[in-house]
């Protein structure tokens, strides 16, 4: 199973733009997928989730700033106040950056954990900035997508994991 | 061999700290979200967004779409012909409700003239897919695939069958965000269709309420909500909710909670109505 115990990761060394602009769309249109209202307070934030999968693996290639566009991306998609999620998302992957080291190593079952509390980071932030904004009500059950967002990460790191392990071998 | 160390291994890595990155966004978001939470000043900046987001928007739905035709497509051929009996028998009623409506409207708008009363607007309707409902859990909106081009304007009205499913926020060229009536800053003027007294009906942001009805006030369980069309916004008489139950606390107005009957839920296709004539009404 190389959800427990994986092989160890290469540092890799070549380019995975594409792999990541791609994955990174992709999440995004998961994002955009016409949900059932009864079960959106469900509905992990998928692109966030990719984000923090090449935060953790690539750090060289999506940091803070990235986040911060992709944040923004999601804001004119959710309609909600410009810069809520751009500051979110950007908030979030620096704490990535902090442990990034740590999380490269750890296998996913470990890494669960930490994206829980980074999900939380994002949904604390968010809460923080609406409130701020002006609004007042803030559903507080709303925060266990930060749960089903931890679940979706074992599915989203295997996936991730084989494009990303896949495209030096086709290259070499 | 490798020839370059990635950046993150470089011992001096050149360029901005990770820190001091972070302070350059966060400032740059609290500019951005105090210009458009306080001073509404990017509608520019969002248009151009939404619209660049658009394609995405519709390759979402996609496979949804697909999906459903396909569904269609294997529909039982028995099943499809006693809809259409259903669906033939519902048209000749509704032909019959129309003859009556074509008199009243007549009778309506002579007597209208007798008191020399305004007349009412006429409205155009135009179905709309809804495109996607944001999971952003301080906004009730929802997406629609028209906008400017096809003439929505903000302050349109949208209905499903049921009834009033909400009002157009946020015009973009080719999709429009509706605030449901259960958004926290929708409120609707409606009248109790019973005893016919007016009220106001609040979005709560996870449901809908009357306030500032007396606690004496004559409320029953399952009391229709109508549109009034008192602001000249929504016509009258749109079913817009049902009353679940109401509390009677020590304050002089009554706490009354609300059941919307429309269901955006239900189907994915709703109905905007746009006012005939250009007028300079305002979004609440």
């Amino acid at each position: 199973m190389p959800i427990l115990a994986p092989p160890a990761t290469a540092i890799p060394t070549h380019h995975h733009g594409t792999t990541i602009a791609v994955s990174l769309l992709l999440a995004m249109v998961c994002n955009l997928l016409p949900w059932r209202i009864d079960w959106l307070w469900l509905r992990p934030d998928f692109l966030l989730l990719v984000t923090l999968y090449w935060a953790i693996y690539r750090p060289d290639q999506i940091g803070v700033g990235h986040a911060w566009w992709l944040g923004l991306v999601e804001d004119f998609a959710d309609g909600a106040h410009l810069g809520q999620h751009a500051l979110a998302y950007a908030v979030t992957i620096y704490a990535v950056g902090l442990f990034q080291r740590r999380l490269f190593n750890f296998p996913p079952w470990q890494q669960a954990l930490p994206v829980l509390v980074f999900l939380l980071i994002d949904e604390i932030v968010n809460l923080v900035v609406a409130t701020f904004a002006g609004d007042s009500r803030t559903p507080l059950y709303y925060a266990f997508s930060t749960v089903t967002g931890m679940l979706c990460w074992f599915v989203l790191w295997i996936i991730l994991h084989q494009l990303h392990n896949k495209a030096p071998h086709e290259k070499s | 061999m490798r020839s370059r160390p990635p950046p993150h291994l470089t011992l001096f890595p050149h360029g901005l700290s990770a820190g001091a990155k972070l302070l350059l966004y966060l400032l740059t978001s609290i500019l951005l979200i105090t210009a458009d939470a306080r001073f509404h000043v990017l509608a520019f900046l969002r248009t151009t967004g939404n619209t660049l987001l658009y394609p995405i928007q519709v390759t979402a739905q996609t496979p949804w779409l697909v999906i459903r035709q396909m569904d269609t497509f294997f529909t039982r051929q028995q099943l499809l012909l006693a809809e259409n009996k259903q669906l033939h028998q519902q048209a000749i009623n509704f032909q019959i409700d129309a003859w009556q409506l074509q008199h009243v409207l007549q009778e309506n708008q002579q007597l209208r003239a007798l008191l020399a009363l305004r007349n009412r607007q006429s409205l155009v309707s135009h179905a709309a897919a809804i495109l996607s409902i944001p999971r952003d859990p301080y906004q009730r909106q929802i997406t629609i695939d028209i906008g400017s081009h096809a003439g929505v304007r903000a302050g349109a009205i949208a209905v499903d069958d049921s009834g009033l499913v909400g009002q157009v926020t946020q015009v973009y060229p080719f999709t429009s965000q509706i605030a449901l009536i259960s958004d926290k800053d929708e409120t609707t003027p409606v009248q109790i269709q019973r005893t016919g007294e007016h009220a106001i009906l609040y979005g709560t942001g996870d449901g809908i309420e009357l306030r500032y009805l007396p606690n004496h006030a004559d409320i029953h369980q399952g009391d229709r909500l109508i549109t009034s069309g008192l602001d000249g916004l929504y016509p009258a008489g749109l079913p817009v909710a049902t009353i679940t139950g109401s509390q009677s606390n020590s304050q002089s107005f009554a706490h009354i909670d609300c059941h919307q009957l429309a269901n955006i839920d239900r189907h994915n296709h709703i109905l905007v109505l746009i006012p005939d004539a250009p007028r300079s009404g305002t979004p609440h």
